[in-house]
């Protein structure tokens, strides 16, 4: 497995964790104390940074088990992330629209906020799964 | 997803002729990783006409002995 495989399984599993237990929490919050009363602004913020610092660490200790491959990067890799950018793109663009018509219906600011961040989660995660399985099943 | 590819080669065979090459050895020749070089070996990835060259003159062959299209398979 190469560095960028085992990076981008890395990222993946980062992402899949923290943006599961921020929805579970949020979700929580929002049966307990309802839509008005959830603060999830400052935690959305923390879960952001958390995920950012995690991801890097986690790519860093990716590189540190085999740090003659940090940072290699060929054609494949490129043809790779254009080809999965490409999927995660059109992913992007559904979920834009589907937000788009939230906002449109008057829906709360709140479940607005949550769309486009789960926009976001979502595309990345597409984008590093089809980058996996390109990786595996070939490009 | 992605389609298997019609183009195969003779890589490992001329490798193996090269003393031996290891793909780790061949990938630093023509500027890829070992992996790419294993994708390129089990006809999961198709290089480029750049890396074809480069692998070709690596070895010595025309480009035409070291990959082979088959439409057919």
């Amino acid at each position: 497995m190469s560095f960028q495989q085992k990076a981008t399984s890395a990222i993946l599993a980062i992402h899949l964790l923290v943006y599961a237990w921020y929805f579970t929490y949020i979700l929580s919050q929002v049966s307990e104390l309802g839509v008005e009363q959830v603060e999830y602004k400052s935690l959305l913020m923390l879960v952001i940074v958390v995920s950012v610092v995690l991801v890097a660490v986690g790519v860093v200790i990716v590189g540190i088990s085999k740090p003659s491959e940090i940072g290699e990067v060929d054609e494949r890799d490129h043809k790779v992330s254009l080809l999965s950018a490409r999927v995660a793109g059109i992913f992007l663009t559904v979920c834009v629209f589907s937000v788009l018509g939230l906002l449109m219906s008057g829906a709360h600011i709140f479940w607005i906020a949550q769309a486009l961040v789960v926009s976001l989660v979502f595309s990345e995660i597409v984008m590093r799964v089809t980058m996996l399985i390109y990786y595996q099943r070939g490009v | 997803m992605a389609k298997p590819t019609k183009i195969t080669n003779t890589i490992r065979a001329l490798r193996f002729h090269a003393d031996e090459m290891t793909q780790a050895e061949l990938g630093e020749k023509i500027g890829v990783t070992r992996q790419t070089v294993i994708a390129i070996e089990q006809g999961k990835y198709s290089p480029s006409l750049e890396v074809a060259f480069r692998i070709a003159v690596v070895f010595d062959q025309p480009v035409g002995d070291v990959f082979k299209y088959s439409p057919t398979k």
